[in-house]
C-alpha cells in the first residue's frame, strides 16, 4: 500500500505527532488556569478583552495549528488504515487537507484580525 | 526446491467478526474510542472555529453565537465535543507513558484504560454541570 520510492515519514510522523499533543496539552492546562484566576468578565467586551493580549493570541493560534497538524496526521493514519485503493485514498487526503489547511487560514484571520 | 522446513498444518481457527458479539478488552475499548473521538473533532473543527470567529468578530454576531450555543443541542454537541477532546487528551496521555514502556504489563494496561474512561468521564460530567 506504500510506495516505496517516495521517502516515508514514519519516525517524523510519529515525533510530530507527539510534540503537536504536548502542545495541546500544555495549552489546555494553562486556559482552564487562566479560566480560573482570570475569568473574562460577562459579554462581547470581555470576551474582546481577554483576546486582546498578544501573547493569549499567539499561544492561541500555535494551539489551534498544533491541532491541525495533528489532525492532519490522524487522518492520513485513518485512510491508510482503512482505504485501500491509493488513488482513492490520495483523492480523500487531497480533499481533507484541504480543508485543514483552509482551518488553519482561517484560524489566523480569526486572531490576527482582531488586533 | 521444496522448503525443507514442514509444512505448518491446517488449523480451523474460529473466526467472530461480528461486531455486536465481539467484547472488546477494555484497552482495544479505549483505542477504538481513541480513534472515534478524533476523527469527530476533526469533523466538528470547522464548526468550532465558527463559533469562535462569531464570538470574536462584533457584538451582534456575539450574540448570534451566544443564541446558537444556547440552543439544547448546540449544548448537546459541546457536551460531544467536551467528552472527546478529554477522552482522546486522556487516552493520548497513556499512550505516551506506553511509548515510554510504563504501563506495559496487562494489569496495568487495564487499569490505566479504566482510568482514562473514568476520568475524561468525570471532567466532562463537570463541563456539562458548569454548560447547564
Amino acid at each position: 500500500m506504500v510506495d516505496r520510492k517516495k521517502p516515508a515519514h514514519g519516525f517524523s510522523d510519529w515525533a510530530w505527532q507527539r510534540a503537536t499533543a504536548i502542545t495541546m496539552v500544555i495549552y489546555s492546562l494553562l486556559l482552564a488556569v487562566r479560566f480560573v484566576v482570570d475569568a473574562p468578565s460577562a459579554g462581547f467586551e470581555g470576551w474582546h478583552a481577554w483576546f486582546t493580549p498578544l501573547s493569549f493570541r499567539a499561544m492561541t493560534l500555535l494551539f489551534l495549528w498544533a491541532l491541525i497538524y495533528h489532525a492532519w496526521l490522524g487522518v492520513k493514519e485513518i485512510l491508510m488504515d482503512y482505504v485501500h485503493n491509493i488513488d482513492i485514498r490520495a483523492k480523500l487526503q487531497s480533499v481533507f487537507g484541504l480543508v485543514l489547511i483552509g482551518d488553519a487560514v482561517w484560524a489566523a484571520y480569526i486572531l490576527w484580525s482582531l488586533a | 526446491m521444496a522448503s525443507q522446513y514442514p509444512k505448518a498444518p491446517k488449523r480451523n481457527r474460529p473466526k467472530n467478526l461480528n461486531l455486536l458479539t465481539i467484547r472488546l478488552p477494555i484497552p482495544a475499548l479505549v483505542s477504538i474510542m481513541h480513534r472515534v473521538s478524533g476523527a469527530f473533532l476533526f469533523m466538528l473543527l470547522p464548526l468550532l472555529l465558527w463559533v469562535l470567529h462569531q464570538s470574536l468578530a462584533n457584538a451582534e454576531a456575539y450574540q448570534l453565537a451566544q443564541a446558537v450555543l444556547h440552543h439544547p443541542l448546540a449544548k448537546l454537541i459541546c457536551l460531544a465535543v467536551t467528552w472527546a477532546y478529554l477522552h482522546h487528551a486522556c487516552a493520548g496521555i497513556r499512550h505516551l507513558a506506553l511509548d515510554a514502556h510504563y504501563g506495559l504489563r496487562l494489569n496495568y494496561a487495564r487499569a490505566t484504560s479504566r482510568a482514562v474512561l473514568i476520568i475524561s468521564g468525570l471532567l466532562t460530567l463537570r463541563m456539562g454541570i458548569w454548560l447547564w
